[in-house]
């Protein structure tokens, strides 16, 4: 399975009809980016450190990168998660979540930030230069 | 695009302090101002520290409180990461993030 598969359940949990369905749509939408971020570092030859440091590493590894198609999607990634902490751990604040409009929102830059990073690594000149810009 | 440079700001003390921490409240005036301007339908700016979390170090957090415009394609979130990549260095930009809280309530 691919990470890009959690955009099907985001957009399934998007149309759900309670704060839960969009909490953890949010969720879905977040892990599918970093999953596919992951594997482009991977098949760049970056290798990854252990499961409870993934998340920094894949943001900061982007983020840093001067590319500016890789720090866009490093942004997304770090615009994800602090919403994915807002919905997995900050329960009392309902304000981000009273309707499904955050959820579809998260789910659409998801997706449009692995498109960016499909279209990047098709092309064989882009992805030597965005590889090249990435901190060892 | 609006322009809504009277829309009330409030930052939380623990926000201001790890800015001040940072040395970077120039950057947030710059934020602010930018949002200000970007934001269709802003209502409200609430800066707040977002905790620590297992996955995530602290960070601020620029909620924008606005106009739901409807579940059409709004360029706006995806406008302001182009404007933060092209605009400040990395340091800066892992520290803030901006979210939007959309009101449908049809004021």
């Amino acid at each position: 399975m691919d990470g890009r598969s959690l955009i099907d359940v985001a957009r399934e949990l998007a149309a759900g009809s309670s704060e839960a369905h969009w909490r953890s749509s949010v969720g879905r939408a977040y892990y599918a980016l970093l999953h596919e971020v992951l594997a482009a570092l991977r098949h760049w030859g970056f290798s990854t450190p252990p499961r409870d440091r993934v998340h920094t590493f894949a943001r900061l590894k982007l983020v840093y990168a001067t590319d500016i198609d890789l720090k866009r999607i490093g942004l997304t990634l770090e615009a994800l998660g602090r919403l994915r902490n807002a919905a997995d751990y900050q329960l009392a604040q309902s304000s981000p979540f009273p309707s499904a409009r955050i959820a579809v929102s998260a789910m659409t830059d998801s997706e449009a930030a692995v498109a960016l990073l499909d279209a990047l690594d098709a092309n064989p000149a882009r992805r030597a230069t965005a590889m090249g810009s990435i901190p060892p | 695009m609006s322009t809504t440079a009277m829309v009330p700001v409030t930052i939380s003390r623990e926000a201001l302090a790890f800015i001040d921490r940072l040395g970077q409240r120039e950057e947030l005036e710059a934020m602010i101002d930018r949002a200000r301007h970007m934001v269709p339908g802003l209502r409200s700016i609430e800066v707040v520290l977002d905790a620590a979390a297992e996955e995530m170090p602290a960070g601020v957090v620029l909620w924008t409180h606005r106009d739901d415009i409807g579940l059409g394609n709004d360029p706006t979130h995806r406008n302001w990461i182009d404007w933060m990549a092209a605009t400040f260095p990395p340091d800066v930009c892992q520290s803030f993030t901006l979210l939007p809280v959309h009101h449908d309530d049809g004021r």
